[in-house]
C-alpha cells in the first residue's frame, strides 16, 4: 500500500511542482529557506552555464523558466521526510527517481551525529556543505554562492551585474523633467485641449434664446427677490367661504381667548389724582402677590407727555400672555349677569301661612344662670316643666309665668317629660340614674286627681316589692314604690322611682301614656334601651345585641314602631313583631335628635353638623330634603301637635321655625317653607338653645337656652 | 411635518455654508429657507374674515412690540424678523388711517393703545412709546417667536384683505422708508389714499350694495341705523378744517396717523410739510413745552395745546374748550376710554365736566342695597364664628353682647314697625328665610356675587374718600 501510494503522490507531485518551480527568479526577495535557496542558486549556475556572460535583456522574461529543465532526483513529492524513516534505516531507501527506481540513501548522507561531529572538527570549511536531500548529495557552496546568498539576505540582486542595470525600471526621480512622460496618465488626449462641439452647439442654443428673448438671464439680485417675492406672496384666503377647513368632529368646540382686560383709569400718564396709591396702600399693595395686586404697575402722574419713560414691564407682559394663550385650558363658563337677590328662590309668602310663632311673649324667670337642659308642655297645656343642671325642675303656669312647683335634685336634670295621656298627670324627671315619677298634688283637678291615683293604684298591685333575689342576673333596673313616710314622696311628690345601673339621657313616652323608654347614656350595650310599662310595672329588653351608640329614641305617635338613632343611622322597629322593619341613612354624621309628625307618615331629624333632614317614611331610605342653614349644631327638633309647623334648635342661640304642610294624598310632596328666624336666646359655653317644645293646642313655641332663659314664642 | 424636516435640513445645509466661509451660498440658501405656511391654520381657525379680526389684538400687541425691538444675537432676534414687523406694522397703521377705523386712542404708561373698529370688531392694541425696549433676559423668547411667526402670516392675509377690500394695492409704498425728514406717512398720499378707500367703503356704490327693502326703510331700526351712520360720518371728520402744527417732542409718530383719520391736516418742522410753521392756515398749534421755553413767536390766531388734547378730543368726539390744555400747564386728568364708568360705579371729576360738555347726565350704577346688607351680616356671622373660635374667654361678654345688641335692635325693629317700615323689614326677612332654601350651589353662588359687589364697592369708597380728601385740601 504504501508504495502505490507514494508513487501516485509522486505523479501528482511533478505536476503541482511544476508551476512552483516556474517562478520568477528575479524577485529579490530574501529566501530563508535553504532548499530554495539552493533551489535558486542551482538553476541560476546552470542558466550562467546555458547563457552567455553579456545577457540580452529582452530574454528576461523567456529565459527565466530555467527550473523547468532542472532534474530532481527523488520524487517522492512534497511528503514530510518522517515517512521515509522506516524504509531508511533497512535498505537505506530515502525515495524514487523519476524512473520509479529506488533510490538508495547517499553515503555522504549517511553520516551519524559522531561522524558529523568529526568532519566539522577536521574540515574548516565544514560549513560551506549541505546536503541536498532532494538530490540525495551533498553540495558544497562555492565562494560566489556565498556572496549571492548574502546579497540576497541583504535586499540586492542576486548579481552584481545587475545592480547598475539600466535596463530595469525604476519609478520616475524627477517629475520636472518635461522630456519625461508618463505613460498613461502623461499623455493628453485630443479632446482635452480641443473645444468641444456639442458644448459649443449648446452655448449657441442658450445665445440665440438669450438674443431672441426666450430666456431671460437673472442676475442674483432678482433670484434674491423672486424667492422673497415667493415667500411673502399673499393672497384672499377669505375669498371662497364655501370653503371651511376640514374640522374633526370629536374635537371639542373650539373657545376664543379672552381679551384683555383694557387699560384703566389708573393706567393713564395723567389720571386724576385719587387713583394714585399713598404710602400706605403700597406698602399693602407690595405685600400682596403679584397676581392680587389691584395694578400690575404703579400709578404715576406726568405732567407732559414727553416724561413719560420707558415701561419695562411690558415685555414680560406680553410674554405672559402669550403662555396664557398657549398653556391656560379655556373653559367656558356661563357668565352669571344677575343680581344676588334673584337667586333666592320664590316661596310663598310668610305671612299667608300664619299662624306661627314670631316673637317673644313670655319669659319664665327662676332658673337664673343655670343651663335648662329639658322642657315639657302638660298634655292639658296648662302647665310647663323645665329642668337645668343645677337639678332644679320648675313646674310654671304657662299663662301667668307663675312657679307652681319647684323641686331639688342631686345633679343635673337630664330630661323632663309629661305623660302624655291627657287623663293623667305624671311628671316624669331624669335625674343620673335614676327616673322620677312625680305626681304634683296642687295641680290636680278632680278627674286627673281619679285617673291618676288610678293608675299608681294599679301599678301598686303589679309591683311586686322584693325582686327575686335568686335570679343571678341583676335586673337592669330596679322600681320602687314611695309611701307617704319616704323623704323623697314629702319633698318632691314622687311615688315611682326606677333606678338604673348607668346614667339615663332621655325618657320618652308612648303617645297612650302607659309605655315609656329610657336611654342611658353613651354606653354600648343591649340594655341602652329599656321599655317600660307603668301600669304593668315591668322592664323589656328589646335589643338583644347592641346597636352602638344610640344618640335618640321615639315612639311613633300612632303606630307601634319604635325609631333609634344612632350616629349616621335610624332603625324602625315594630315592637308587636320585635323585628327591624326599616333603616334611614341620614346622611349626617351625628344624629342628634328626633322628631315624628303627628300623623305619623314623616320624621325630622336634626344632627350636630348643622344639617336638618325630612324623611318621608314611604319615600325611601334616604332624605327627602336636606336643609343646612345653621351656623352651629342642632340640638333639637320639634313638631307642633296640631299645627303643621315644625321648630329646630340650635347652638348658634336661634330657632327656625318651618311651616310644613303634609298632605292627605300620599303623590303630594310635603310643603316645606322657612317662616320665622326666632333670635332671643344668648350663647353661654358654646351653647344655644337646647330644648324646643311646641304647645298642644296653640301655635306656642317654647325654648329653653343654655343662658338660662325660658321663652314662650307666641 | 414636511416642512420641519426641511428646516432642519436647511439649518444643517446652512450651517455648513456658513463654516466653509461661503457666503454667496449662504446668501442664497437663506433666501430659500422653508417657511411655514399657516395658511389652513388660519382658514380653520377663522372660517370668516370677522372672526379673525375679532381675535387680531393680540397679534398686534406682539407685532407693534417687536417692531420696537432691538436686535439682539444672544436672544435670537433677528434683523429680518424686526423689519418685518415693522411693515406690518406701519400698513396696519396707514390703513386704519386711511380708512378712518380708528375709534379711541389713551396715552398710558405702558404705551399709547389704540382701538380701531373693522366691520364691527373693536380691534385694541397698544403700541410702545419711542423707546428702544430692554429685554430682560428671564424670558423664553421662543415662545413669543413662535406666535410671531404665525401672526405675521396672519396679520398679512388679513391686511391684504382690508387693502383689496377699500380698493388699494397691496403691499402699500412703504412712505417711511423714502422720507428725507423723518415723516412716517405723506400726507398728500394719505389723503389720495383716503379718497379712494372712503369712496369704496362709503360712495355711493357702497351705499346702493346695501340694497335694503323697502319694509325695513320703514323700521326704526332703520332711522337708529342711518343716524348712527350720521354720527360716525360726523366723527371721521373730527379735525376737518383744522390744521395743526406738530411741534417737536411731540409724538408725530402716533399723529401723523391720527390726524387724518379724523380728517385733519398737519404741519411739521421738514422738507416734505405741506405747511410751515408760518402758515396761516394752521389752527393749532401742537406742542409739550412752555411756549417761552421754545425761542417762538407767539400767533394770537392760533390755538397753542398739548397733545393730549387731540387725544381727549378723539375719546369725548367733541372738541374740548382749548384754554385747560395749554402748554406748559399740567393738563387735566386723562381718563381711559375704555372703563365703563357706570359699571365700575365711580365717575371721576374729569368725566363729570365733560359730561357736563356734552349735555349727559350719568348716572352710576350702583348696587342694591339690600345686597350689601346681606353681605355685612355675613361678615358679621364669619367674625363670630372667627370669636367662637378664638375660645371660651370671650364668648360670654360677647354673647351678652349680642343679647344686648339684639334687643336693642328688636325694640328698634318694633319702633320701625309702627313706623309702617313694617314692609322693608318684612321684605328683609324674606330674603333671609329664602337664603334657607338655597341650595348649597346657589348660596355659594351668593355668596360670590355679595363678595365681589363688597370689594368694588370698597374700591370705589376709598377711590371717593380720597378725592374728598384731595378737594378739601386744595
Amino acid at each position: 500500500m504504501p508504495k502505490n501510494t507514494t508513487k501516485k503522490k509522486t505523479k501528482k507531485e511533478e505536476i503541482q511542482q511544476e508551476p512552483e518551480e516556474v517562478a520568477p527568479e528575479q524577485d529579490g526577495a530574501p529566501v530563508e529557506d535553504p532548499k530554495s535557496v539552493e533551489k535558486t542558486r542551482k538553476s541560476r549556475k546552470r542558466n550562467r552555464e546555458e547563457q552567455d556572460k553579456p545577457r540580452e535583456p529582452l530574454d528576461i522574461g523567456y529565459n527565466s523558466a530555467d527550473s523547468d529543465d532542472e532534474e530532481v532526483l527523488i520524487r517522492t513529492g512534497n511528503i514530510p521526510d518522517n515517512w521515509y524513516d522506516d524504509y531508511a534505516e533497512g535498505d537505506g531507501l530515502v525515495g524514487y527517481d523519476v524512473k520509479g527506481e529506488k533510490v538508495q540513501k547517499a553515503p555522504e548522507l549517511q553520516r551519524d551525529e559522531l561522524d558529523e561531529f568529526l568532519r566539522r572538527q577536521n574540515d574548516p570549511n565544514w560549513w560551506r556543505e549541505l546536503n541536498d536531500k532532494l538530490n540525495n548529495k551533498n553540495v558544497k557552496l562555492s565562494k560566489e554562492d556565498v556572496e549571492m546568498i548574502e546579497r540576497i539576505r541583504s535586499g540586492r540582486f542576486a548579481f552584481a551585474e545587475d545592480d547598475n542595470d539600466d535596463l530595469l525600471y525604476r519609478p520616475p526621480e524627477n517629475d520636472d523633467n518635461p522630456e519625461f512622460m508618463h505613460a498613461m496618465s502623461d499623455f493628453n488626449p485630443k479632446r482635452r485641449y480641443v473645444r468641444s462641439l456639442h458644448e459649443r452647439k449648446r452655448v449657441n442654443r442658450y445665445l440665440q434664446a438669450i438674443r431672441r428673448g426666450w430666456l431671460k438671464v437673472r442676475t442674483r439680485e432678482e433670484i434674491l427677490q423672486e424667492y422673497k417675492k415667493k415667500n411673502e406672496q399673499v393672497w384672499d384666503i377669505w375669498k371662497d367661504e364655501s370653503i371651511t377647513a376640514f374640522r374633526p368632529r370629536r374635537l371639542p368646540k373650539q373657545i376664543d381667548a379672552p381679551k384683555k382686560d383694557p387699560p384703566a383709569h389708573a393706567e393713564s400718564y395723567n389720571p386724576p389724582k385719587e387713583y394714585l396709591l399713598d404710602e400706605k396702600e403700597k406698602e399693602e399693595q407690595d405685600e400682596l402677590e403679584p397676581e392680587e395686586r389691584l395694578y400690575n404697575f404703579e400709578p404715576q402722574i406726568f405732567d407732559s407727555l414727553r416724561k413719560v419713560p420707558l415701561y419695562n414691564n411690558l415685555i414680560k407682559e406680553t410674554f405672559e400672555r402669550c403662555l396664557d394663550l398657549y398653556i391656560c385650558p379655556r373653559v367656558q363658563r356661563k357668565k352669571i349677569n344677575i343680581a344676588a337677590s334673584q337667586l333666592i328662590p320664590d316661596m310663598p309668602n310668610p305671612s299667608e301661612l300664619k299662624p306661627f310663632p314670631s316673637k317673644v311673649s313670655i319669659e319664665y324667670k327662676g332658673h337664673d344662670e343655670a343651663k335648662v337642659r329639658s322642657l315639657t308642655v302638660s298634655p292639658c297645656g296648662k302647665y310647663l316643666a323645665s329642668g337645668d343642671d343645677q337639678g332644679n325642675v320648675f313646674l310654671w303656669d304657662v299663662k301667668t309665668g307663675r312657679i307652681r312647683h319647684k323641686y331639688k335634685f342631686e345633679g343635673i336634670v337630664d330630661c323632663v317629660r309629661f305623660n302624655p295621656n291627657k287623663s293623667v298627670l305624671i311628671l316624669s324627671v331624669v335625674n343620673h340614674n335614676h327616673v322620677y315619677m312625680i305626681m304634683p298634688q296642687k295641680l290636680y283637678t278632680r278627674d286627673e286627681r281619679k285617673d291618676t291615683e288610678n293608675l299608681i293604684k294599679e301599678f301598686k298591685n303589679n309591683f311586686i316589692p322584693s325582686v327575686d333575689t335568686s335570679s343571678t342576673k341583676k335586673p337592669p333596673c330596679k322600681w320602687e314604690f314611695l309611701e307617704q313616710s319616704d323623704k323623697d314622696f314629702v319633698e318632691r311628690d314622687v311615688r315611682v322611682k326606677l333606678e338604673f345601673e348607668y346614667i339615663i339621657k332621655k325618657i320618652d313616652w308612648h303617645s297612650k301614656g302607659d309605655y315609656f323608654a329610657t336611654l342611658a347614656d353613651n354606653i354600648q350595650t343591649s340594655t341602652q334601651v329599656l321599655i317600660h310599662s307603668l301600669s304593668k310595672a315591668q322592664t323589656q329588653k328589646p335589643f338583644s345585641k347592641s346597636k352602638g351608640i344610640i344618640e335618640t329614641i321615639s315612639f311613633h305617635p300612632v303606630r307601634p314602631l319604635f325609631f333609634v338613632c344612632n350616629d349616621q343611622q335610624v332603625f324602625c322597629y315594630n315592637l308587636q313583631k320585635q323585628v327591624l322593619i326599616r333603616k334611614f341613612h341620614s346622611g349626617a354624621r351625628m344624629v342628634s335628635s328626633i322628631a315624628l309628625h303627628p300623623k305619623g307618615d314623616n320624621f325630622v331629624i336634626g344632627s350636630y353638623d348643622k344639617k336638618l333632614m325630612w324623611f318621608d317614611l314611604e319615600m325611601g331610605n334616604t332624605p327627602y330634603k336636606k336643609m343646612k342653614y345653621h351656623s352651629k349644631a342642632i340640638r333639637n327638633v320639634s313638631f307642633s301637635g296640631i299645627y303643621p309647623l315644625f321648630a329646630s334648635a340650635s347652638d348658634d342661640g336661634s330657632l327656625n321655625v318651618f311651616h310644613s304642610q303634609v298632605y292627605e294624598d300620599s303623590a303630594m310632596n310635603p310643603l316645606i317653607v322657612p317662616v320665622k328666624i326666632l333670635r332671643g336666646h344668648g350663647v353661654r359655653d358654646k351653647l344655644g338653645v337646647l330644648d324646643c317644645v311646641f304647645h298642644p293646642d296653640q301655635p306656642w313655641l317654647f325654648s329653653a337656652g343654655a343662658d338660662g332663659r325660658l321663652l314662650l314664642w307666641v | 411635518m414636511k416642512t420641519m424636516r426641511d428646516i432642519k435640513i436647511y439649518e444643517r445645509k446652512h450651517k455648513r455654508l456658513i463654516s466653509r466661509g461661503d457666503k454667496d451660498q449662504a446668501e442664497m440658501l437663506e433666501a430659500r429657507k422653508p417657511r411655514m405656511h399657516f395658511q389652513h391654520i388660519i382658514k380653520e381657525r377663522y372660517p370668516s374674515f370677522v372672526d379673525c379680526l375679532k381675535d387680531l389684538d393680540d397679534a398686534l400687541c406682539l407685532i407693534f412690540l417687536y417692531a420696537k425691538f432691538p436686535t439682539h444675537e444672544f436672544l435670537g432676534n433677528e434683523r429680518k424678523t424686526i423689519t418685518a414687523c415693522q411693515k406690518l406694522a406701519y400698513e396696519w397703521m396707514l390703513y386704519c388711517s386711511v380708512a378712518k377705523m380708528f375709534k379711541k386712542s389713551f396715552l398710558s404708561i405702558k404705551g399709547i393703545y389704540y382701538q380701531a373698529e373693522i366691520m364691527g370688531a373693536n380691534i385694541t392694541w397698544v403700541i410702545p412709546y419711542q423707546f428702544t425696549q430692554k429685554m430682560p433676559f428671564d424670558i423664553d423668547y421662543n415662545v413669543m417667536n413662535t406666535f410671531l411667526e404665525f401672526y405675521e402670516q396672519l396679520l398679512s392675509f388679513t391686511l391684504y384683505k382690508l387693502y383689496t377690500d377699500v380698493g388699494l394695492a397691496y403691499p402699500p409704498k412703504r412712505m417711511d422708508l423714502k422720507s428725507t425728514d423723518g415723516s412716517k406717512v405723506n400726507l398728500k398720499t394719505v389723503k389720495e389714499m383716503q379718497a379712494v378707500a372712503l369712496e369704496k367703503l362709503y360712495g355711493k356704490e357702497a351705499q346702493d350694495k346695501k340694497d335694503i327693502s323697502e319694509e325695513f326703510m320703514n323700521t326704526p331700526e332703520y332711522t337708529q341705523m342711518i343716524q348712527r351712520e350720521e354720527a360716525q360720518e360726523k366723527i371721521r371728520n373730527l379735525f376737518k378744517n383744522n390744521v395743526f402744527f406738530l411741534n417737536r417732542e411731540v409724538p408725530r409718530y402716533s399723529l401723523e396717523f391720527l390726524i387724518p383719520a379724523f380728517g385733519g391736516d398737519y404741519g411739521y418742522e421738514g422738507e416734505e410739510s405741506l405747511y410751515t410753521i408760518d402758515s396761516k392756515e394752521i389752527t393749532h398749534h401742537v406742542m409739550d413745552r412752555k411756549i417761552n421755553e421754545s425761542k417762538m413767536q407767539f400767533d394770537v390766531k392760533r390755538d397753542y395745546v398739548v397733545p393730549q388734547w387731540i387725544y381727549d378730543t378723539i375719546n369725548n368726539q367733541i372738541a374740548l374748550p382749548v384754554s385747560q390744555y395749554k402748554p406748559g400747564a399740567p393738563p387735566p386728568a386723562h381718563l381711559s376710554p375704555f372703563v365703563d364708568n357706570k359699571m365700575e360705579g365711580y365717575l371721576p371729576k374729569r368725566q363729570e365736566e365733560i359730561n357736563d360738555l356734552k349735555g349727559i347726565t350719568e348716572e352710576v350704577y350702583e348696587p342694591e342695597i339690600d345686597d350689601e346688607g346681606e353681605g355685612e351680616e355675613d361678615k358679621v356671622e364669619e367674625d363670630q364664628q372667627m370669636n367662637d373660635e378664638q375660645g371660651n374667654k370671650f364668648d360670654d361678654e360677647s354673647s351678652e353682647e349680642d343679647e344686648d345688641e339684639e334687643e336693642a335692635k328688636r325694640e328698634l325693629e318694633k319702633k320701625q314697625r309702627m313706623k309702617s317700615k313694617l314692609k322693608k323689614s318684612l321684605e328683609k326677612e324674606r330674603t333671609e328665610l329664602g337664603k334657607l332654601l338655597m341650595t348649597k350651589k346657589q348660596r355659594r353662588l351668593y355668596r360670590r356675587i355679595n363678595y365681589s359687589l363688597k370689594r368694588k364697592k370698597e374700591f370705589v369708597d376709598k377711590l371717593k374718600e380720597k378725592r374728598r380728601n384731595l378737594e378739601q385740601g386744595e
